[in-house]
């Protein structure tokens, strides 16, 4: 299984998997409804973008450019005579019975049509003047005007609303001029203000979107996160000898954000450009279809082209990470050995070893800014060709009347929101396959069993006492098939007393430790825990009741007090001077800075081996446990601490069961019990006097020392 | 007045050619691009005023592709050139640190985290490169449009120009206010993310720790704690984050309202055409990102200032130990003199005192006494890692800081306590840039015992070590440690607590190969181990950077002091393992005979 999990770390698969997305949405589920008003917020969004540049057609169009034209709707039955004033009832006015004269710009795309087709409208541009719309100021300006003869103005059919010709117009006073168009204004003030209140909506709604959708992306974010960390720590210790940390850190940091991508940047969006995109296409084809479709011929060539630059960005982006990467590791092994070349003298090679790395990486970047570069002139020629199009042809429509001035500007601006989600798109297919790799892997290692899933469906023993009798019987082991690291191996331990296991490296001494802490399931035999099966117990009910203190100390960030009562809170600091001092750690940390609330970083660096030492003793008493469980260390410590070691265990081990794989002799002297292993099996059994009487392997080793002692007494 | 930019000048002299090509494509572009609009203005003032010559579009329209054709091609060079100097800026620099770094003193690094100087290696550097590249272009980019496109906002319009121009500062303020807070806040989200990469890192590296003590669930408590401020840190990010863009756009468009109405009013007036409008609107947004840019820039510029500034005080600091003027270049034989040799690293803290030690060509000698007592820094001072006071330490009879560092050096060869490899092959890990025949490779590998271990694996001295390749246990990185020293076939060997992996037997087989082997070298060995040491011409003990007790085997166990004490200790502890490990075989055996 972790080989499997090994193999497939770098894939970088499918852009979509259906499988994974399918499980990725029992993430996202606890959050719909705040995923479903983002994706609403992002469509109110789209239309208010789309929004905006109509806006402005319809000012150009009602207010700015004037060609009022008068219009035969002989063409029109009864019935869509009637249909078409009431619809522009505000704005047309009844000459006769089948003409009316009307602000052509407003006239919708269909109706414009069928009249420019039916050769209905007149090609003069006529300019209404509609009494009602005037204040009473400029309407008396405007009759005094005409009545002095200045303003010439046509009557027509509806009373206080004249026509002239736009020519004349041009040829009024500038003052007279102004205050006739002042409904025109007007209008366009009331647009300006419709614009501005479009913006502030967006503003916040613009935001809220991303809020939403961030915390949203957050929320899932944390809860994967908080899931795997809790699964990877219920793996199999096995697991964790198999895998580097570093890769398990990986999951849980980096690949959960780029998870993130899924729901954020994809899903949300994605779906953002796709609105846009549609929207704009709807509304080009809507206003203007034919110059909406010849506008379109440049979109075949923009797809391409980015398709095309993206992928080949994307491929120098990834050999630019490689060797950025590269660098970062040469950099950081050089820095980490420099002692080494310092001392060796080989500063010349190394430095031509990085020089050539960072070249290399100078050069994949230069490729990937050429790319980069060259797709920029593409795009700029492509989006200019649209405008280019637009002009013209456009031009041509508007000329023809088939379109209106307005709608060519809205073209225009249509165009230039059109090329931005196009290129969004095909960057997003890149995070996409890089999410769907991540995702991938996360649920790999979540699919991993943990350690408790052996017990699956069987009753444990979860509480009670443990008072600390063990028995092997007949128990062998192997870690891997049938490499036996135990065999038939059976001992007894009672209550109370201590038992040292003696033997040479590789004899099964750790294994045993293993094996009691239920870290590793036994092949056959049995281990006994106060007379029961070891399996009827439930592995953190047994763990609860022991504890261990390894050779290799661990100790984690954080000061004195967290490394001794790990996450008990219900240890007091006075319980932790006590113990300290109990095991004789006290002195030493009464030396240190801050004192117990030095700080320990990971690993332990600033404090030596016998120190580490003593902290896992007190660590170990402090939680005041059935059973102990010992690896004493063996490295050299220098015997000022060892003399310190030596009390504090001591202490440790009276009063309480204890396993202990023994390296001195003192310890080994005072054992109840001890057991001399060899290659997996027990050789001897007794207590230093009874295996000394026995006269076999242990008296061997007693009487070397003692003969030792003689020889350097003489 | 020196400062940083004297690191990056003197390339932009060097890249001048580059920089003017750029510059002549950046003032082309913005120049191109600025008449777009007025093509576009023409067309639509043509459909306005004179709809008849409406065929006169055709020429606008050439003429729009003509300017993209050659804002295209300008872009691309002055991207080229510009950003491609900030490449190269980039790439010296880091060519130039890391020189610099090699070159610094041993103590240096005793106090510098390779994790900082990575940083300035990487995030200091790009800071910089951006504020060469980007920061440049970006701002005379900014100003140069900003320039162009108010000139034709002005040809068509003052007033209204001065109308538009109201709201576009605010951009940039907020650009300037906002892009700190988001850049602290940005920080502080990858601080937090690196707090949960270390959290899972100790909790899965101390996983045993965890599982035996059965904390689980408090450590995932503990882990939701920094999980929770990561995404209340990224919350608070995404408040100043998720307000920058659309703040800019918003006011961006109240500047497109400011003329949808007013320069509306303007045509309608007949002060202004249709086309005016148009090109207006297209002005506004090529003005709209200097303003943004000067925000961007002036963080950028910021940034890789404080960067630069950083990065100028590494290479401020002075190599400790250089070569004197006329150093001597001499072949070595090996006499090692201590002459009352004080040191210190920090004035008044003297770790070795008074220290006198003759070592005679070919002669071993041996280091002991417990950690602290200063037996490595006093092999340091033999290479000259740190500088000794002046006739305190000798070679050959020559003061060591008179003789050239690389000649010197590169005639010790040290094993030292860390057994550092490089993510090599072995092979080169042993040759360490010297050529050496594959059968002088296998000879020292030999020596050093590792060769069997090498023997093993399926590409044998070609095997990848490190984390590319196949991790190497404690005991034999030190003996390929050990083969890099002896390959060098040095005069001096130097074994700093070389072998405290390997096993005593294998420890004391070593020994007698490098002993027995025909360079007659020069050894000091610092050893915990008695078992080793034994046999050495001098054993020497240090205390407190004194030499406590100093003379043969025989001398010392007859004196009865400190080495003789840890002596009868180890004794004990060696043939308790020996004695269980032969003591058991016999039992086998006879099992099987029986």
């Amino acid at each position: 299984m972790p080989e499997d999990y090994l193999a497939r770390e770098d894939d970088l698969g499918k852009i979509y998997d259906s499988r994974i997305v399918r499980r990725l949405y029992v993430y996202a589920r606890p959050y719909a409804p705040w995923l479903f008003l983002a994706l609403l917020l992002a469509s109110l969004m789209s239309a208010s973008q789309i929004l905006l540049p109509y806006l402005t057609k319809i000012g150009i169009d009602s207010f700015i450019v004037i060609k009022d034209k008068r219009v035969d709707l002989t063409s029109f039955s009864p019935a869509e005579r009637d249909d078409f004033l009431v619809r522009y009832a505000d704005r047309h006015i009844a000459l006769h019975d089948n003409q009316v004269i009307i602000r052509e710009g407003i006239l919708d795309p269909v109706d414009r049509k069928r009249l420019f087709d039916a050769g209905a409208v007149d090609t003069v541009s006529t300019y209404i003047l509609d009494l009602d719309r005037y204040d009473e100021n400029s309407r008396e300006q405007i009759l005094a005007a005409k009545t002095a003869g200045v303003l010439q103005l046509e009557p027509t059919v509806t009373s206080g609303r004249f026509v002239m010709p736009i020519t004349r117009l041009d040829t009024l006073p500038e003052t007279l001029r102004s205050v006739i168009r002042k409904p025109d204004r007007r209008g366009i003030g009331a647009i300006a203000l419709v614009y501005v209140a479009i913006l502030l909506l967006s503003l916040v709604v613009m935001f809220g979107q991303v809020y939403v959708l961030a915390w949203v992306g957050q929320k899932i974010m944390y809860d994967i996160r908080m899931k795997l960390f809790d699964h990877v720590q219920r793996l199999h210790l096995r697991f964790f000898n198999s895998q580097p940390t570093g890769r398990l850190v990986t999951r849980v940091s980096n690949d959960v954000n780029v998870l993130n991508e899924v729901f954020t940047s994809i899903l949300v969006e994605m779906l953002k450009n796709v609105l846009m995109i549609v929207g704009i296409t709807g509304v080009m084809l809507v206003l203007a279809p034919r110059l909406a479709l010849v506008t379109f011929c440049v979109l075949p060539f923009m797809i391409s082209v980015t398709w095309y630059f993206k992928r080949k960005m994307r491929d120098a982006y990834r050999i630019v990470r490689k060797k950025i990467a590269l660098i970062n590791a040469t950099l950081a092994e050089h820095l980490s050995g420099i002692k080494v070349i310092i001392v060796f003298a080989r500063e010349a090679l190394h430095f031509n070893k990085f020089k050539e790395i960072n070249r290399q990486a100078f050069q994949a970047n230069m490729r990937e800014l050429i790319i980069q570069s060259s797709f920029s002139p593409f795009i700029v020629f492509l989006e200019n060709t649209g405008v280019a199009l637009i002009l013209y042809y456009g031009g041509g429509q508007v000329v023809q009347n088939a379109i209106s001035l307005g709608t060519l500007i809205a073209f225009l601006n249509y165009l230039t929101m059109f090329f931005g989600p196009v290129r969004d798109i095909a960057e997003k297919f890149n995070i996409m396959q890089a999410a769907m790799a991540s995702s991938e892997r996360i649920f790999q290692l979540l699919d991993l069993d943990p350690e408790d899933a052996e017990d699956a469906g069987r009753q444990l023993l979860t509480e009670g006492v443990i008072r600390g009798d063990i028995e092997f019987r007949h128990v062998w082991f192997a870690y891997n098939g049938d490499d036996w690291v135990l065999k038939d191996v059976s001992f007894t331990v009672r209550a109370g007393e201590t038992a040292a296991f003696v033997g040479a490296t590789g004899s099964g001494k750790t294994t045993i430790i293993n094996l009691l802490t239920r870290f590793y399931t036994i092949q056959s035999g049995e281990i006994l825990l106060d007379g029961r099966n070891l399996y009827e117990y439930d592995r953190r009910f047994i763990r609860r009741n022991m504890a261990m203190v390894l050779q290799d100390v661990f100790l984690f960030s954080g000061d004195i007090y967290r490394n001794i009562r790990l996450n008990n809170s219900d240890i007091s600091d006075e319980a932790i001077h006590d113990v300290a001092r109990f095991v004789h750690a006290d002195t030493f940390i009464e030396r240190l800075d801050d004192r117990y609330e030095h700080r320990v970083e990971e690993g332990g660096a600033t404090l030596s081996q016998g120190q580490r030492q003593l902290l896992a003793f007190a660590r170990a008493l402090a939680m005041d446990p059935a059973l102990l469980i010992l690896d004493e260390a063996t490295a050299n410590i220098d015997s000022e601490t060892e003399k310190w070691i030596q009390r504090g265990l001591d202490h440790l081990l009276s009063h309480r069961t204890a396993v202990v794989v023994a390296h001195r002799l003192s310890t080994i002297k005072q054992a109840d019990t001890i057991i001399v292993l060899h290659r997996g099996q027990v050789q001897e059994i007794g207590t230093h006097q009874s295996l000394l009487t026995r006269r076999g392997l242990y008296y061997r080793l007693y009487q070397l020392q003692f003969k030792q002692q003689e020889k350097l007494a003489t | 007045m020196k400062s940083g930019f004297s690191l990056i000048i003197p390339y932009f002299k060097r890249y001048r050619t580059h920089l003017m090509i750029g510059i002549v494509g950046l003032l082309a572009v913005d120049s191109l691009q600025i008449f777009i609009p007025w093509m576009v203005k023409n067309s639509i003032d043509v459909l306005t005023e004179n709809p008849e010559n409406y065929r006169r579009i055709l020429r606008y329209g050439a003429g729009i592709l003509l300017l993209a054709i050659g804002v295209g091609f300008s872009r691309f060079t002055w991207r080229y050139f510009i950003i491609g100097i900030s490449r190269r800026i980039e790439m010296f620099l880091r060519n130039a640190l890391y020189r610099h770094l090699q070159s610094l003193s041993y103590t240096y690094f005793d106090h510098t985290s390779v994790g900082d100087l990575m940083a300035h290696a990487t995030n200091d550097l790009e800071a910089i490169r951006m504020m060469c590249g980007m920061a440049i272009v970006a701002s005379m980019d900014a100003a140069l449009l900003m320039i162009a496109s108010l000139i034709m906002m002005f040809t068509i319009d003052g007033t209204l120009t001065l109308y538009v121009l109201i709201p576009m500062p605010v951009i940039t303020l907020i650009v300037l206010r906002m892009g700190p807070l988001m850049h602290a806040r940005f920080l502080k989200v990858q601080e937090r993310f690196s707090t949960i990469s270390e959290k899972a890192q100790e909790t899965f590296a101390g996983i045993r720790v965890i599982k035996s003590f059965v904390q689980e669930s408090a450590e995932s408590t503990n882990f939701s704690r920094i999980n929770q401020g990561y995404v209340n840190d990224n919350m608070s990010l995404v408040k100043v984050w998720g307000l920058l863009h659309p703040m800019i756009w918003t006011i961006g468009g109240l500047c497109g309202v400011i003329i949808l109405y007013a320069g509306g009013n303007r045509v309608i007036d007949n002060r202004m055409t249709m086309g005016d409008f148009v090109a207006f609107n297209s002005y506004l947004g090529i003005l709209l990102w200097p303003m943004i840019a000067i925000g961007w820039v002036v963080n950028l510029y910021q940034r890789g200032r404080a960067s630069l500034d950083r990065v100028y005080r590494i290479f401020q600091e002075k190599p400790a130990i250089e070569n004197l003027p006329d150093a001597l270049q001499p072949t070595l034989l090996g006499a090692i003199r201590f002459r009352d040799l004080t040191f210190a690293y920090q004035p008044d803290k003297p770790v070795l005192k008074h220290i006198n030690l003759t070592i005679r060509p070919g002669q071993w000698v041996a280091l002991m006494g417990p950690t602290g007592s200063a037996k490595t820094t006093l092999v340091s001072l033999v290479s000259r890692l740190y500088d000794p006071p002046d006739g305190t330490v000798l070679i050959d009879d020559i003061d060591v800081r008179t003789i050239d560092l690389k000649t010197l050096r590169s005639q010790i060869g040290v094993v030292p306590q860390q057994s550092f490899l490089f993510s090599d092959t072995i092979s080169n890990n042993i040759r360490f840039g010297r050529e050496l025949t594959d059968e002088q490779v296998e000879k020292v590998a030999r020596q050093a015992h590792v060769y069997d271990d090498i023997a093993i694996f399926p590409e044998r001295f070609e095997t990848l070590v490190g984390e590319r390749g196949v991790t190497l246990s404690g005991g034999q990185k030190q003996r390929v440690a050990i083969a890099r020293a002896l390959a060098a076939q040095t005069p001096i060997l130097i074994l700093d607590d070389a072998l405290s992996a390997v096993d005593a037997e294998t420890e004391e087989s070593i020994v007698s190969n490098v002993k027995n082997n025909d360079r007659n070298q020069t050894v000091i060995l610092i050893s915990h181990r008695v078992s080793t040491a034994r046999e050495a011409d001098i054993i020497v003990f240090l205390e407190d950077g004194e030499i406590a007790e100093m003379g043969s085997h025989q001398e010392l166990t007859a004196r009865r002091g400190r080495y003789f004490e840890i002596y009868q200790h180890q004794k004990l502890e060696e043939e308790l393992d020996r004695v269980t490990e032969s003591e058991a075989v016999g039992h086998e055996e006879s099992d099987t005979h029986a």
